[in-house]
Formats: structure tokens, C-alpha cells, sequence
């Protein structure tokens, strides 16, 4: 307004300026569709467009050049330039500095070589992925703290896992600042509140809208984070260069909630999972620990029931030994006694004539019990059994062996014997009774010669008296 | 226990388990474990029946000092209802 004055009339010229110098401070970007677009050697004309409203615009010299491609009929662009007037015509205007292609055109254009770039310089390599925690206690949200997204997480994360702390910090998501915010959330968490896992979300937009995701300082900035990183921007289509360069890409605030915690349910079931296993591993120690007593058990001989055992086979085989003992003494005296029947037999020819006989029955009556005694030793246990099957089939056979020569022996001395040896035995007739004196009869008297073979019945018809010293033995018949 | 974050209690007891299946312990030994191995159970249950997060609002910044508030979300909830995901 300086230099303005009530009193005083301006020339046309005047006037213009005036205006032109009221607007010289206002360097905008405009956007808007280019219309009308008239190229002259320097400089061109050209309206910025849209439904209702029409912002004439000139540019010159290399500027034009420079923005010659996008200042095409009907495309939109976004021009920065100050307003003005044109003096000669007084014609409003804007002069131009420079041109960009405006809308998504030009920000998917951005898009792939921001990613194409990044892509080469390998920020967006799997192998750079950090692994999430498995059972986040402190979870860090960045995100805008109005809108669905915050809820949405806060939703998922509070039912999913409600034993996990969230700490949000709220950013703008949207426009020019957004990209700062963001990065300067996650060096937050990264330097000053560390927290597990660190949740990006953003609802869904256009790609205009997610622009702050797409913007390699954003990128960097997720590369940078010691703590993994999972995204949750938009619906399912939307995919920005943050994505790419998390840790984990969820396609939405909710997936990204689902993805930061695990379900309690799942945790839960693996916790009975966990006990089914506490309970079979520690049945198998207890069942292990049973056959390790066991076995020691084993070792212990006053609570061995096999070394009780073997005491009893130990003391029954003592018992045996003495049965057996006993039963050969007892053999032994029969022997002894048969001997000396035989020895008297000499002497009492008649009267043992048979005792050979009694003491063969006596012998094998012996045996005969002992084998029952075998029979019923073999019930007893086996190993035992055996070996004394085979100790006392041995002793049998030796004592049938003894018995049978002792009762050969008494044959030998059977009177019966000494008959065949051409001896005879005399007795009174219808007697037994050997003779062995001649005083024993009287004349007339009748007598039994027994020969080896057949009797005699005879007939005493002398009788001679015997020497003083008669010998003892059998006396020839006559 | 209660001092014991969730995973280190869940990786106390992936070792206890995996030591128990190995069955090579004295008795002792897995009575100690199986009983550490129950109580780690008991409390991760415990932990996971609590209601209700923890959820709070990160305000103020490194240079002038952190602190947090709980955040609610009713009202923006209302708002925003049905818009976005």
C-alpha cells in the first residue's frame, strides 16, 4: 500500500504496477490441467484449469524448455510461480518457474525410481528382514492417533494378547510433515523407549495419500531400526516402499496387530500342548526311576528275593548233602551188616540160607525210595533239580553196584553154594536144623542129606563119637 | 517369576520340555523341572487371563523428556467408525 494516496490520480500504467506490486510477494504451487497452451520462440502461454476457474500463466526461456514434456493439452501439472499483472494489458497472470507433473502420474513415476533406486542399493533384501519376537511384551505404535487405524490395532493387540503393554506415538500420516514424524517416531522408540516390535499404520489413500510411505527417508529410517518393523498401511492393494522395507508387511492395521502378537488362544493351547509333554516326560522319569529302584533293589541282598532264594537252593542243597550222607551211612552199616551175616552164614549155614535174598530186597527197597525221594526232589526248582538228578543218578548207580556185587558175594557164600561144591548139609529128618555133632542122633535115627542138587533120606546105622577138639565147619557128608 | 517376561518364561519352558522328552534325568532333577515346568504354565495363564492391555500414549520428546498417559480412543472411535481399516 505504499505510495498509495487518495488525493492523487494514477496513470493506467500506475495502476497496473500498483496491483502487479501487491502480488509480487505470492510464490504459490498451483495445480491444475494445462490449457490453451500457445509456444512462441521465448516464452509460451497457458492456462492452469479446473472446473470453475482459470488461472492464465506465462513462462519463458529455459524454464519453458525445461517443462516443454509435461505441459502437454490436458495434462495436470503443478506449476510454482508468483502472481502478477501483466502491465501492457492489465491482464492477471502468473509467470512461472517451474513445472512438475502433478498427480499420480507423476508420483508412481516417483514411486519406481525411489524403489528401483533403494531396490539396487539392496534395502528391500529378505536377508535383511529381522525375525519377530515371538511373545512381544512392550509393543510401539506409530501411527496417527485420530482415525481407524489406531483403533483398529489397539483392538486386535488388546483381545489377541492382553498381557502386552502398548505405547502409541501418535504422528501425522498425511502431507508434507508426515514423512518427518514418522522417522522421527521410529528413532524414538529406537533411541529413547525401547520396546519390542514397532507397529507403522496408516489407513488406506490414494497414492498422493500414502506419499509419506513412499519416501526414501521413510525407508531409511525402517532400515535403520534396531527393532523390527511391521507395516500395516491401507487395504490390500496399496503397496508403498515402507512396506517393502519392513521387516514384515501386513496389508492392513489389523493384519499388522495380528502379525506384532500371537493369539492367546494359540498360546494357550501350546501351553496345554507344554503340559501334555511336562506330564508324559515326567511319567517317563517316574517309570525310569521304577526300574532303576527296581534293579537296585536287585542289588540289596537282605530285599533280594533271588539271593533269599539262593540261600534256600544253598540250604536245601545242605539238607540234600546230609540226606545223602545219612542214606550212605545207612548203606554203609547194611553193607557192614551183610558182611558179617555172611560171615556168620559159615557158621548158621541154614538159617541165612535166604538172608542173601532179604538183603538184595532191602538194597533195592533203598533204592526204591530213594528214587520216590528223587521223584518228589524233582519238583523242586529246575537248576537245582537237574543237578541233583544227576549226583543222585550217579550215588544210585554206585550203591546198585555195590549191593549188587555185596549180594553176588553172598552167593557165593550161600550154603546153597557150598553144596554145589560137593559138600552136604545134614539135618533130623522133617528139621532144618544143621547137624554138627554126631551126638546129636542115635542110631536108627533118620536124617535129610541135602545135596547140591536133590535129599537123601537115610538112615543113622552106626554112630561114631566126635574127637575132643572137633573143628567148627561143615562136615563132609558120608 | 513374576519378573520373568513372557518369552523368557516360554523359552524357560521349551527347554524344560524338551529336556523332560530326553528322559536321560534322575528323578530329582525331573521332579525340580516338572515343577518349574507347572509353574511357568500357571503363571503364563495367568498373564494371558488378565483384561485388558496395557495401552498407552507416548507424549513429549527426547530433548525435553518422555512420558506416557493412557491413550483413549472413544471418541475417535466414533468418528472414525466404518472408514479405513
Amino acid at each position: 500500500m505504499d505510495g498509495q494516496d487518495e488525493e492523487r490520480v494514477y496513470s493506467v500504467s500506475e495502476a497496473n504496477r500498483m496491483a502487479d506490486g501487491l502480488l509480487q510477494d505470492l510464490v504459490l504451487w498451483v495445480e491444475g490441467e494445462v490449457a490453451n497452451y500457445r509456444a512462441y520462440a521465448n516464452y509460451a502461454f497457458f492456462s492452469l484449469r479446473e472446473e470453475e476457474a482459470v488461472l492464465p500463466c506465462v513462462i519463458f526461456g529455459e524454464v519453458m524448455r525445461d517443462a516443454g514434456g509435461e505441459l502437454r493439452e490436458g495434462a495436470m501439472v503443478l506449476a510454482r510461480g508468483r502472481l502478477g499483472i501483466y502491465i501492457r494489458r492489465g491482464q492477471y497472470r502468473m509467470n512461472v518457474y517451474q513445472v512438475q507433473e502433478a498427480g499420480e502420474g507423476k508420483l508412481r513415476r516417483e514411486f519406481f525410481r525411489l524403489l528401483h533406486k533403494l531396490a539396487q542399493e539392496g534395502l528391500f533384501d529378505e536377508a535383511l528382514k529381522k525375525p519377530l519376537p515371538a511373545y512381544p511384551e512392550r509393543v510401539g505404535l506409530v501411527t496417527s492417533l485420530e482415525g481407524a487405524a489406531v483403533r483398529d490395532v489397539v483392538r486386535n493387540l488388546a483381545r489377541r494378547y492382553p498381557c502386552c503393554h502398548l505405547l502409541a506415538r501418535g504422528v501425522r500420516v498425511q502431507g508434507d510433515e508426515a514423512t518427518g514424524d514418522i522417522v522421527a517416531a521410529i528413532g524414538l522408540f529406537n533411541r529413547a523407549c525401547p520396546v519390542d516390535v514397532i507397529i507403522l499404520a496408516r489407513g488406506g489413500g490414494s497414492l498422493e495419500d500414502l506419499h509419506p510411505f513412499n519416501t526414501e527417508e521413510v525407508v531409511r529410517a525402517i532400515r535403520a531400526s534396531s527393532i523390527p518393523v511391521i507395516t500395516g498401511v491401507g487395504h490390500e492393494p496399496d503397496l508403498t516402499l515402507a512396506d517393502l522395507a519392513a521387516d514384515y508387511r501386513a496389508s492392513t492395521p489389523t493384519g499388522a496387530a495380528e502379525a506384532a502378537v500371537p493369539s492367546s488362544a494359540e498360546v494357550l493351547s501350546l501351553l496345554r500342548e507344554k503340559e501334555t509333554t511336562l506330564r508324559e516326560g515326567m511319567r517317563g522319569a517316574l517309570h525310569k526311576e521304577e526300574k532303576r529302584l527296581l534293579s537296585q533293589e536287585g542289588r540289596r541282598p537282605f530285599r533280594d528275593s533271588e539271593v533269599l532264594l539262593a540261600q534256600a537252593y544253598q540250604n536245601l542243597a545242605e539238607e540234600e548233602l546230609d540226606l545223602l550222607n545219612r542214606a550212605r551211612a545207612f548203606l554203609d552199616e547194611r553193607t557192614n551188616r551183610v558182611e558179617d551175616y555172611a560171615l556168620s552164614l559159615s557158621r548158621f549155614p541154614r538159617e541165612y540160607r535166604d538172608l542173601p535174598r532179604s538183603v538184595t530186597g532191602e538194597a533195592s527197597k533203598l533204592v526204591a525210595s530213594f528214587h520216590s525221594w528223587y521223584r518228589w526232589k524233582e519238583g523242586e526248582p529246575a537248576q537245582r533239580g537237574r543237578e541233583m538228578r544227576s549226583r543222585m543218578a550217579a550215588f544210585l548207580a554206585g550203591e546198585e553196584g555195590r549191593t549188587r556185587l555185596l549180594a553176588s558175594r553172598l552167593q557165593a557164600l550161600s550154603p546153597l553154594a557150598v553144596l554145589s561144591r560137593g559138600y552136604a548139609v545134614v539135618s533130623r529128618a522133617g528139621e532144618r536144623k544143621p547137624l554138627l555133632s554126631s551126638l546129636e542122633v542115635e542110631k536108627g535115627q533118620r536124617l535129610d542129606v541135602r545135596l547140591h542138587r536133590g535129599i537123601l533120606r537115610c538112615e543113622v546105622e552106626e554112630r561114631e563119637e566126635p574127637a575132643e577138639q572137633a573143628e567148627d565147619g561143615l562136615v563132609p557128608g558120608t | 517369576m513374576s519378573e520373568m517376561t513372557f518369552r523368557k518364561m516360554m523359552e524357560r519352558l521349551e527347554e524344560i520340555t524338551a529336556t523332560l522328552e530326553r528322559q536321560d534325568l534322575e528323578l530329582e532333577e525331573g521332579l525340580r523341572l516338572f515343577e518349574e515346568g507347572v509353574g511357568l504354565i500357571r503363571e503364563a495363564r495367568r498373564r494371558l487371563a488378565e483384561t485388558g492391555a496395557k495401552v498407552e500414549r507416548l507424549i513429549g520428546s527426547m530433548e525435553e523428556g518422555l512420558s506416557s498417559e493412557e491413550l483413549r480412543l472413544e471418541e475417535a472411535g466414533e468418528e472414525a467408525d466404518g472408514e479405513g481399516d
